[in-house]
């Protein structure tokens, strides 16, 4: 098979999703169909999910040779952790879809553009998470990111969204420069952009050449703001308050579990060479975000602000992941792999349960996204309270829970790893954590309710909400299934080629 | 190995009870009741067979169920009992018939939830003294912090967000930091052998390690398990969550906690640290003496001066646990043996008086001890049941507290000689013998009789001269049967431990045995009379079964 043959082959996933947005960005004009451009986003979510699936079923799961896995003249690769995270964004970008069916008409902003974007910002990611050579990466998330900035102004009559929209648009705009500037440091350094031919560069020259470190710097400082780490978090909170909620729910879970893969392929394929120089970096960055996100989330009022501290934090928790990846044995860093695609994906479940009740509380007239406006939800809806509960504790990392496996390995990787420091740092931190996520609790069960207007319950919110809470409490109990496929897939993981 | 569904029935018997109470109407309160208590008792009655069927001199741990559950980490389901975890669960099971008893006037609003968590957390607990192995451990540990989170915070006093959230923080702290430990334990112990498993059995093999590398962790270990445990104790500096969750608590909540959360603090030091990481405990063995005495006499002085009925027992929650504390760190078989069974009887009369300051709460909706005085007039029946439990509690022979009391300070009292407690930031020490600390640990006794009689002359005793004291009517039937089970005990206890002790004696043996096994071949410490505590009667305890032997 000719390379580009295998290469569209590989892309299919890509391609049908990329079509099926423009098919459904035509069938938005037609006034008939309107209704259903939502559900059959969802359904073509699905449907590449299948496609997405496909390849390690008719494969095999070993028939991977290290080899064949790249394409695209070494651009792009398909390993296990390229479907893994396809996988997590479909499924994210599916939930979020579902959230929003009913939400947009209650916002008034109903329209079909809004899931081609979804679709679009979903094949940004795909590419993202396939890329292997910084200019791949770069294309990806450029359409991710361009995609995003339209939805978080998506509530066009709204200021606060706005407002939201271009502070993330330029920070975003200047951080996409600084990655490119960092790109082409690198390759004025080492005379690729290829993270694998970069890693096989390391073997030979030295990684002090200012240059190289310059540049590092720079492709840290813009993935730092892609995954909000402090100190490049200063976007998060006023874009997640100001975006439509749904919106928040994908952009907080989705496009930093992709961030985060980038990150994966550069540090630790790519400038694995350098550990030592990006190591430091990395744990400044990490506690930082762990400390500086918890203790801001405890002061804050809003739910969606509180969500988007509690991300920043929880940005910190996976850092350690890669920084655990800094080890030389190999089964430290996988476990460090392992950890992090765990957290990543089970956040991805408790985030968008937690977004999905702040959506239920958005009703007519009512932004419905205070901490109080949970108040008495125990009273007025057990279940809903219930589900709210269960993200709650999740998130904290209690056991039995989701959350709590996600945690554990990560506090495992950093112990395997001889860094009992991060990892005391880490518990801490969730201790304080647990705090402001209790206040949600209370609210809920021990206060009385603030308002008697409807929740805005839809089929598509309950079976999102349905899907996240069976997932945090199936997971919490029973997670050796989501460990075996977690690792399996790191089998499949390229090496060197 | 053969699986034997008792302990699992045993412990999620609650549980499949709280999911079956969903099914109610919230309406139906009486129901509601009735099918908890069904329940409850139900959980008591498997629990029973535990007690004559567990064969004392047989395998260390019995009644075994093992079995994959994450195999991926090395996470086995595996429980079994000894004669230490035995006694507590049967104390759990028993605490939680009479809690759920207790409720039935207590509780009048969001009656289903109440159950539901009073269930939850039962399973909770049991599932922590059935574990045996880490993960699984630490999974009921930490799980059952979230329905006693709910108990204080739905049900509780006025100060009930505040106390709940205390609570929930602080062992939660605890809990996070012990499990650093457990991860350290774990991957020592694969680095080592290859074999990553959270099994503790075969983790308790490391504490026959001597190695200066695992010496040295271990002690890191010991810590982040003393932070875990000692929270849950709660010894001295770590106690301050406790008064206020106590008085904050509905009364089985505050039961439940006296009687059986604390002794998971406990439980931990003497099922984990001591067997497996003795020389850090040796090491710490100071401090940790100095702090169990200390919180003896610090919790009985604080007791001594509240004016709230139900905080005076809390802090004198905090004086017996230090007894306890105590007799678990003489590390000889006697001061081991009498702090298990004062964590029952503990959990006996402390449970026993909360319930009585629960019965009076009800009554007058006060806890005040000044707006009482002259009640044996009025409710003499409910006089009697709490002098009974209030001389339970000081350690009057012929009831349990003195059997625990005195074979604690038996074992207190020969624990060798030649600690020295290190004065900070000086090169002066201060040399602390066993003789020491029992003396202090007396001093404690006697606190502890001058704050419970006074509390009970105050109240019991003089005029009945507030008005509102006298039309409260004496205690009705179901409130007799909560408290009857527990005087039953405490004289059974007091009178004849024999059949307790006997559960104990030989897994406590073990752990004396895995103890000295790593201790420095100068001074090592041999049981010697191992059967006596067969013999052993109340009033008529044998002499040190623990004497030194030089090499």
């Amino acid at each position: 098979m000719s390379d580009l043959a295998q290469g569209l082959y590989f892309l299919r996933p890509e391609l049908l999703l990329s079509f099926y947005g423009f098919f459904l960005l035509l069938l938005s004009t037609l006034p008939v169909f309107r209704r259903w451009v939502g559900g059959l986003a969802a359904l073509g979510c699905l449907l590449t999910l299948g496609v997405v699936l496909s390849f390690p079923y008719q494969q095999g799961m070993n028939v991977f040779q290290a080899s064949d896995l790249f394409f695209f003249g070494n651009l792009m690769i398909l390993d296990g952790m390229a479907l893994f995270f396809k996988g997590a964004f479909l499924l994210a970008a599916i939930l979020s879809i579902l959230i929003s069916l009913r939400y947009l008409d209650t916002e008034g902003v109903q329209s079909g553009e809004y899931y081609s974007l979804i679709c679009f910002a979903v094949v940004g990611m795909m590419i993202m998470a396939s890329g292997t050579d910084l200019l791949s990466i770069f294309v990806g998330l450029e359409l991710m990111a361009i995609c995003f900035y339209i939805l978080v102004g998506y509530l066009r009559g709204n200021r606060k969204s706005n407002e939201a929209a271009m502070k993330y648009f330029l920070l975003g705009a200047f951080s996409t420069g600084v990655f490119v500037y960092g790109a082409s440091l690198i390759y004025s350094a080492k005379g690729t952009t290829n993270l694998y031919q970069l890693a096989a560069r390391f073997e030979q020259g030295d990684p002090h050449s200012p240059l190289l470190i310059l540049g590092m710097i720079l492709l840290t400082v813009s993935l730092g703001f892609k995954v909000a780490a402090v100190p490049f978090h200063m976007w998060a909170p006023d874009a997640y308050e100001g975006a439509p909620t749904a919106v928040t729910a994908f952009l907080s879970t989705a496009s930093k579990a992709a961030a985060f893969v980038a990150f994966v392929r550069i540090y630790a394929v790519g400038f694995l060479g350098m550990r030592d120089q990006w190591l430091p970096l990395l744990a400044v960055l990490s506690v930082a975000s762990m400390t500086l996100g918890n203790t801001s989330a405890l002061l804050q009022d809003n739910m969606k602000r509180m969500l988007a501290y509690s991300s920043i934090a929880h940005a910190g928790y996976v850092l350690i992941g890669i920084i655990v990846m800094s080890r030389p044995e190999v089964d430290t860093m996988q476990t460090g792999m392992l950890s992090l695609m765990l957290y990543l994906m089970i956040y991805t479940f408790i985030n968008l349960g937690a977004f999905s009740m702040v959506v239920m509380l958005r009703r007519e007239n009512l932004a419905g996204d205070r901490v109080v406006d949970f108040s008495g939800l125990h009273q007025r809806s057990p279940m809903a309270a219930f589900a709210m509960l269960v993200f709650m504790l999740s998130l904290a990392g209690i056991p039995a829970t989701a959350g709590f496996i996600g945690k554990y390995y990560l506090f495992a990787a950093a112990m395997k790893a001889h860094f009992a420091w991060l990892a005391v740092v880490m518990v801490l931190n969730s201790v304080v954590s647990a705090f402001y996520y209790l206040r949600v609790v209370w609210h809920m069960y021990q206060k009385p309710p603030v308002d008697s207007v409807r929740y805005a319950v839809s089929p598509g919110l309950v079976a999102a909400v349905g899907i996240c809470l069976a997932f945090n409490l199936l997971v919490g109990i029973f997670p050796e299934t989501l460990i075996e496929l977690t690792r399996r897939s790191i089998l499949m993981l390229g090496r060197a080629g | 190995m053969s699986n034997n569904w008792i302990l699992t029935t045993i412990t999620f018997l609650p549980l499949v009870g709280a999911l079956g109470l969903l099914f109610f109407n919230k309406e139906s309160k009486k129901a509601i009741a009735w099918y908890a208590t069904i329940v409850a008792f139900l959980g008591m009655l498997v629990s029973f067979p535990l007690f004559w069927r567990y064969d004392p001199h047989g395998a260390p741990f019995q009644f075994e169920m093992n079995g994959p559950w994450i195999p991926s980490i090395g996470v086995n389901y595996h429980v079994g009992v000894d004669g230490i975890s035995i006694l507590l669960i049967l104390l759990t099971t028993v605490l939680g018939f009479l809690s759920v008893l207790s409720s039935w006037t207590a509780i009048t609003e969001r009656v289903k939830e109440y159950y539901v968590m009073l269930l939850i957390l039962q399973t909770g607990m049991l599932g922590v003294f059935i574990s045996l192995d880490f993960f699984l451990f630490y999974v009921f540990w930490e799980a059952m912090l979230v329905p006693m989170y709910f108990l204080i915070g739905v049900w509780g006093g006025p100060r009930r967000l505040y106390a709940a959230i205390k609570f929930f923080l602080y062992t939660l702290l605890g809990s996070v930091l012990m499990l650093l430990g457990i991860l350290a334990l774990y991957f020592f112990h694969g680095s080592m052998t290859g074999n990553y498993t959270f099994d503790v059995v075969t983790l308790m093999e490391m504490g026959r390690d001597t190695s200066p590398a695992w010496v040295s962790l271990a002690r890191w270990i010991f810590l982040a398990f003393f932070v875990g445990f000692a929270i849950k104790v709660p010894m001295f500096p770590f106690h301050t969550w406790l008064p206020d969750a106590h008085v904050e608590a509905p009364t089985a909540g505050s039961v439940i906690l006296a009687g059986v959360l604390l002794k998971m603090g406990t439980y931990g030091f003497v099922r984990f640290s001591l067997p497996m990481l003795p020389e850090a405990t040796r090491h710490y063995l100071p401090w940790m003496l100095g702090l169990s005495v200390v919180g003896i006499l610090y919790g009985a002085m604080v007791a001594m001066v509240q004016k709230d009925w139900k905080k005076l027992v809390a802090y004198s929650s905090v004086s017996h646990l230090g007894f306890c504390m105590l007799g678990i760190f003489a590390l000889n078989e006697i001061g081991l043996n009498g702090g298990i069974l004062q964590m029952i009887n503990h959990g006996i009369s402390t449970g026993a008086l909360f319930l009585i300051v629960g019965l009076i709460y009800e009554r007058r909706h006060t806890r005040m001890i000044s707006d009482f005085g002259g009640l044996s007039k009025q409710l003499p029946v409910y006089a009697t049941f709490f002098l009974i439990m209030t001389l339970s509690s000081i350690g009057l022979p012929a009831l349990n507290g003195f059997i625990g009391e005195f074979t604690i300070l038996m074992g207190a009292w020969h624990i060798p000689t030649g600690f020295h407690l290190p004065i900070p930031f000086t090169s002066k020490a201060l040399l602390f013998s066993g003789k020491v600390w029992s003396v202090c640990a007396v001093l404690g006794i006697v606190l502890g009789a001058a704050y419970m009689l006074w509390l009970y002359q105050r109240t019991m005793f003089g005029k009945l001269d507030k008005p509102e004291n006298q039309g409260l009517k004496d205690l009705s039937f179901r409130e007799v049967m909560t408290l009857a089970p527990l005087v039953v005990l405490a004289f059974w206890i007091g009178v004849y431990p024999k059949p307790f002790m006997e559960i104990l004696q030989p897994s406590v043996q073990r752990i004396v045995q895995q103890m000295s096994e790593s201790a420095p071949q100068t001074a090592r410490l041999v049981p010697t009379a191992a059967a006596a505590g067969a013999s052993r009667r109340s009033g008529s305890v044998k002499a040190p079964v623990a004497e030194r032997v030089h090499e």
